[in-house]
């Protein structure tokens, strides 16, 4: 079957349902509304569908819908949607999967930090913080050198940190997060830090 | 037990830690979405553009641009023929 130059159409199907859930995934992670993530990581399931003759069997499929999924962002300008405000919805689920309260209050200083980053860094470091991309993967992704990839992710890192440690260290934009609870925070950590006595939960 | 307890947010160990955590975050969050699977919706509209392009690869003739579409093609309709 490797040697074909096409690929059976169910065995293309099943990989590419295996890839959904990532598609969804880094779909989300560039629009951060739920429901349009979910419209753009359609849209680049059944493009991919529709494209798969110009597939090479053997060669990788995510980086490939990737690929798709990242050119349909950017062709129809959705990057826009970038700049809506942080998902209720998502920040609630956030929420609700971490019993660690400052953990939580971590990842929506996250999420928020994230929107503010350039896209080009943002997507480098989803892709190989979070997607478990190669820096290859997601140069060829990007359509640019691993070197660039690799200069990405390292500011993205530093910036999306000093944004983060800024966020909790006082100022948070989401009016949810009072400021008391912001303190605790930063006590907390500064305690887990410290005594590192937080192994046990 | 931390290796070296952090001094302040400069420390190179502290500062390390807290890379190590926005990395564990982030993963987090792309894996709550991940860990849902292929919603229903997804599966719908895959299914039926395969249905759609198994229908419309009998009569299309720009369906046909190559050998390797042709391969398609046939494979296609021998599925079709077999489903109830």
């Amino acid at each position: 079957m490797t040697s074909d130059t096409t690929m059976d159409d169910d065995a293309f199907k099943a990989e590419l349902v295996e890839l959904i859930p990532h598609l969804r995934a880094f779909a989300r992670s560039l629009c951060g509304n739920a429901a349009q993530a979910d419209d753009l990581a359609q849209d680049a399931m059944l493009k991919a569908w529709k494209a798969r003759a110009s597939y090479e069997p053997g060669t990788n499929l995510k980086a490939w819908s990737f690929t798709i999924l990242r050119n349909l962002f950017y062709s129809e300008k959705r990057r826009s949607w970038r700049s809506q405000p942080l998902d209720p919805e998502v920040a609630e689920a956030t929420l609700v999967a971490n019993d660690n309260p400052d953990a939580a209050i971590e990842l929506l200083a996250l999420r928020n930090a994230l929107s503010k980053l350039p896209d080009d860094q943002r997507e480098a470091l989803i892709l190989v913080g979070a997607g478990g991309l190669t820096y290859d993967e997601v140069a060829e992704i990007c359509g640019c050198a691993i070197g660039t990839i690799k200069s990405r992710v390292s500011r993205a890192r530093k910036t999306l940190l000093e944004l983060v440690e800024e966020s909790t260290s006082g100022f948070n934009s989401d009016p949810n997060i009072q400021a008391s609870d912001t303190l605790e925070e930063i006590m907390a950590e500064a305690h887990a830090l410290s005594g590192g006595d937080r192994g046990a939960g | 037990m931390a290796e070296n307890p952090p001094k302040g947010p400069d420390d190179p160990t502290g500062r390390r830690q807290r890379t190590k955590r926005l990395g564990d975050h982030l993963r987090r969050m792309y894996d709550s979405v991940a860990s849902e699977g292929a919603p229903d919706d997804f599966l719908r509209l895959l299914n039926e553009a395969d249905k759609k392009s198994a229908a419309r690869a009998g009569g299309s003739a720009s369906e046909r641009k190559s050998t390797e579409d042709f391969i398609n093609t046939l494979n296609e309709a021998q599925k079709s023929s077999k489903k109830d």
